[in-house]
């Protein structure tokens, strides 16, 4: 279990640091991410659940590469047209919503379904709609998922 | 009243209805009368967005405009609701004001264009028309809805409408006799890639006394306050614009559109290569191609990332295009009426020259590039039904849903 999270990290640790500007405009390798992310992609649901963890709430930390790397993955699984990763994607990421993992954070798994979702999602994200903080991105990604956007 | 015509009660009440209705869409410069200025007086205006490009938008409304009033989400402190709004809608509320003019952030265009064409008022909108395509369609409507005069700011395509060359592709074009196009229009450079990227380690940062940021975060998702977020840097967030694809985009493709007659209609197949976009930040892109139906091909080339574009050559089109009956037809074809002028357009009424339907496309040349870069995939469109066919998660960025109470 450790190995593998170091291995995580390490392939995390392979996505592009910001330039002096905190953008992403310098030392941009297209193949060196994309070829992490499909290792992480291999590590399923438990490589998904790491990601996840080194999420933090906005301002509590340097989440910065693992954020884009989660994003990374939902293109990915939709890239290469895995139906079946991309449902685990999805329900991967519904699971970790309603519990004790920061609002800001539930935030952003919930903008993710918002692009990457499927209706496995859909009776989780209800479930949150009456959550002051996360209302508004969960009526955004309903309305994505079920067609309207 | 013609004879042998009779009047029914129905019918009356029918036609006094419709003169009715047709008195309120008449704006009250173009009646006169007292209290009301004439249509050689000035008009009613005011300014929707006071940032970098409010006075430049504003100067677009012509010479016979009076400011009567300012908006903006930074006036939260000196807002006196009286030539001093913080909230775009106590502003149109205004009888006085006859036109408006938009230089908010793009994620707003379409929200108070709509608006303010509902409230009976012309609009001159700053580019990029929009943030997505649906937002588009949906100004389109809403100017027929209300036959308001809708005009973007960006005028490239009246110098192009008088250039000989231009005029004779056009002609070329809207003509249909070229039925296999191989014109290439590449735009290598000057989109402002790096210019207009977004910070992807922003941290939050308190919100500035003066400043309504739920407003000005408006449809978009609330974010924690981060200054780069805002005052000519938003247009680095997918939140707010596009990147300086989508600002500069207009501006190139615009009149390059209307050379070679497509202001109807849209790319069919669109490719990028780009490394995998982030979900908040715009950043760098190598290059774009789109392709319409006829075969025609345009480019967008950052010359800031990766390899550069080597599909395609530049390609102009010509009459040696075409069969000598062709050449003839084309020949004695007249030229394209000129385009009316935003001033001149409120005036008279007619079709202005950047009318919203487009407007309308040539944003939506932009933002299926920016949909190519942000889903990684070759993506095919429908220009009719205005939708991406086989790819879910790409047509989830052509109507983006929008934050509660906000909705097109």
């Amino acid at each position: 279990m450790a190995k593998a999270s170091e291995k995580l990290a390490e392939l995390v640790g392979r996505m592009p640091e910001p330039d002096g500007k905190g953008m992403y405009c310098a030392d941009i390798d297209k193949d060196k991410i994309e070829g992490a992310i499909a290792e992480i992609h291999k590590g399923g649901r438990e490589n998904i659940l790491g990601v996840i963890d080194m999420l933090v709430e906005p301002g509590k930390g340097d989440d910065v590469k693992a954020h884009y790397a989660l994003h990374c993955l939902g293109l990915h699984v939709c890239n290469i047209n895995d139906r079946r990763g991309r449902r685990r994607f999805g329900a991967t990421l519904a699971s970790q919503l309603g519990g004790d993992r920061p609002k800001g954070v539930q935030a952003y798994l919930i903008q993710e379904l918002q692009s990457f979702g499927g209706r496995e999602t859909v009776e989780k994200l209800k479930a949150l709609a009456g959550n002051k903080a996360l209302a508004q991105p969960v009526a955004m990604a309903l309305e994505a998922i079920r067609g309207g956007g | 009243m013609a004879e042998g015509k009779r009047v029914t009660r129905r019918g009356f009440i029918k036609g006094s209805l419709g003169a009715a209705a047709a008195f309120t869409i008449v704006p009250r410069h173009v009646l006169g009368g007292a209290g009301n200025t004439a249509p050689s007086e000035k008009f009613g205006a005011a300014l929707i967005g006071c940032g970098g490009r409010g006075n430049g938008t504003f100067g677009g409304l012509g010479p016979n405009v009076e400011k009567l009033a300012i908006c903006d989400v930074k006036f939260l402190k000196k807002a006196d609701n009286k030539t001093i709004y913080s909230d775009f809608r106590r502003l149109l509320e205004r009888k006085d004001i006859d036109m408006v003019a938009i230089a908010t952030p793009p994620h707003w265009h379409a929200l108070i264009s709509i608006a303010a064409m509902e409230a009976g008022k012309d609009v001159l909108c700053e580019k990029p028309m929009t943030r997505f395509i649906a937002e588009g369609r949906a100004i389109v409507n809403a100017a027929k809805r209300y036959k308001r005069i809708f005009q973007v700011g960006t005028y490239g395509r009246f110098g192009a409408s008088k250039d000989k060359n231009k005029i004779l592709t056009h002609k070329i074009m809207a003509s249909g006799l070229l039925k296999n196009c191989k014109a290439v229009h590449r735009k290598r450079g000057g989109l402002k890639v790096q210019q207009w990227s977004g910070i992807v380690n922003a941290q939050p940062h308190p919100i500035p006394d003066s400043l309504d940021w739920d407003m000005y975060c408006g449809p978009s998702p609330l974010r924690p306050y981060h200054p780069h977020r805002f005052g000519g840097s938003h247009r680095g967030y997918w939140d707010y614009e596009g990147g300086g694809l989508t600002d500069m985009g207009q501006h190139h493709y615009d009149p390059v559109q209307w050379e070679f007659a497509k202001d109807y209609t849209s790319p069919v197949e669109i490719e990028a290569y780009a490394p995998p976009a982030h979900p908040e930040a715009c950043a760098m892109w190598g290059w774009v191609e789109l392709k319409y139906a006829d075969g025609l091909t345009f480019t967008f080339e950052s010359n800031e990332w990766g390899k550069p574009y080597d599909r395609k050559e530049d390609r102009g089109v010509s009459l040696s295009d075409l069969s000598e009956a062709d050449q003839r037809k084309i020949k004695d074809m007249p030229d394209p009426k000129p385009l009316v002028s935003f001033p001149e357009a409120v005036r008279t009424r007619k079709e202005p020259g950047g009318h919203a339907e487009a407007a309308h496309h040539s944003a939506t040349l932009m933002h299926l590039a920016n949909m190519a870069i942000r889903t990684g995939r070759k993506l095919r469109y429908d220009p009719v039904k205005e939708q991406i066919i086989g790819n879910e998660e790409a047509n989830r960025l052509v109507n983006i849903p929008m934050r509660a109470p906000w909705h097109l």
